[in-house]
């Protein structure tokens, strides 16, 4: 469990300075969200317990580097981790297409939300919103499953293997 | 499934997800740092700052190993450069006597803003479309406070909107809730810039509420006016790109390319004190 925790911690810092240090791709100012593809990947892997706990410090990270309403990328990435570990453990199967499905469907979801808040409480065009804030956002978040995956994948992997040695789990 | 639900996780799940809604709707009505959101600034800031450091020390190298050629080049221009300019420098000295003579003659008062900049360097930026904010690694332990003018060597940057100990949050004029008292330098025109999500993502900014017969065109600079309270005068914001009349024709808006962009930017400079007007 330990090794776990501190695993995803450091996954967690690597996708942190990327999202809010490297950016390493812009479109209008706005760029990709590992955290949200790190969240929804650990929830398919780790299941719920995981996917909420490391969705709500995500979350947390994030809205420390967001100029939206603290708080917000919390509850938003507690509740996907959340969702994603009980649904994904019944209906969906781990994998890559299941992870990009699931990514996409989280970013849509919670962008028009966000977006349409946003829209409500600074009387902006939802027009421009949804084309200058979340349609780039959701473009370049779903890609970075094809990073954030493999490698939770495995780290998932190796730490079932490595427990079931031990005879941890 | 029924007794997930009922299961100690999910109740606790439940009872922070209120927490952070109460909270979101606390931060709404009031605004403002909290302690949640100093105390996971105070945790962040060392590891962006980590990363800027390596970001940064990483495109110097690369930069270094590209420019090479170039810079020996640059460097020839510049000795030569420097050569003139010291000449220049001996004509411009003789001048600011003169002007200071001058000066004492018509009994002139220069407006003196009497604020001391910090150095900071930007560690983390939101890419997250909402705003343009971005995060430093100084904050109150610096002498920064709320309100801080925040410019770099281009011109003006922004505000500090938020304060911890070891971070600020600066929201740059190119925010959509930002507004900033400016004046034309060539006809005086006054005006206040303003930003919304499309001139965001453009990096532009709007010059709002310039009267009709304001003699606006194409190419002029325009700086702070002073007016507002939070920026002092003179501080250089950008150059006119557009102008264009109001359909009522009793107004004129024009369309501002900002002097200091924020790609590529690294190092601000903050006010150490809220600027009180003058």
């Amino acid at each position: 469990m330990r090794k776990r925790i501190i695993g995803y911690s450091l996954v967690f810092i690597l996708f942190f300075l990327i999202d809010a240090v490297f950016v390493p791709l812009k479109i209008f100012g706005i760029g990709p969200e590992f955290l949200l593809s790190a969240t929804v990947c650990i929830a398919m892997v780790e299941k719920e317990r995981f996917g909420a706990i490391f969705g709500l410090v995500f979350g947390l990270f994030l809205d420390f580097t967001s100029a939206a309403v603290f708080g917000v990328n919390a509850l938003t990435f507690m509740i996907i981790g959340f969702i994603i570990g009980i649904t994904v453990y019944q209906k969906i199967a781990v994998s890559f297409v299941g992870a990009f499905f699931l990514t996409a469907v989280s970013s849509v979801v919670s962008e028009c939300i966000l977006a349409g808040a946003y829209s409500f409480f600074t009387s902006e065009s939802i027009a421009d919103v949804f084309l200058f804030i979340a349609m780039p956002k959701i473009l370049l978040t779903v890609p970075t499953v094809i990073i954030t995956y493999p490698i939770i994948r495995f780290m998932g992997k190796r730490f079932a293997l490595h427990e079931e040695r031990e005879g941890i789990w | 499934m029924r007794d997930f639900f009922r299961g100690k996780f999910f109740i606790t799940l439940v009872f922070i997800a209120c927490f952070l809604a109460g909270f979101m709707l606390n931060m709404l009505l009031d605004g403002g740092v909290t302690a949640p959101r100093d105390l996971i600034g105070f945790i962040a800031t060392p590891f962006a700052s980590f990363g800027t450091w390596v970001k940064n020390g990483t495109e110097d190298i690369i930069n270094t190993f590209a420019e090479f050629s170039e810079l020996q080049k640059e460097n020839e221009e510049l000795k030569k450069q420097v050569a003139k300019l010291e000449t220049e420098l001996a004509d411009t000295y003789t001048n600011e006597v003169e002007i200071e003579r001058l000066k004492k003659l018509v009994n002139v008062i220069e407006t003196s803003h009497d604020l001391q900049y910090v150095a900071a360097d930007i560690v983390s930026v939101s890419a997250d479309g909402f705003g343009s904010t971005f995060s430093v690694n100084k904050g109150t332990l610096d002498g920064i406070k709320l309100n801080s003018v925040v410019v770099s060597c281009d011109g003006l940057v922004g505000k500090v909107t938020d304060i911890g100990f070891n971070w600020a949050t600066v929201t740059a004029i190119t925010d959509p809730s930002m507004s900033v008292g400016a004046t034309v330098k060539r006809s005086e025109a006054t005006g206040v810039t303003e930003s919304d999500v499309s001139l965001r993502a453009k990096g532009l900014l709007r010059l709002s509420y310039l009267t009709a017969d304001a003699s606006v065109i194409r190419g002029d600079i325009v700086f702070t006016s002073g007016l507002g309270g939070v920026f002092p005068a003179g501080i250089l914001i950008g150059k006119i790109t557009e102008v264009e009349s109001e359909e009522n024709g009793l107004a004129q808006n024009a369309t501002i390319e900002p002097a200091a962009s924020l790609d590529g930017l690294r190092r601000v400079y903050i006010t150490n004190g809220a600027w009180a007007g003058e």
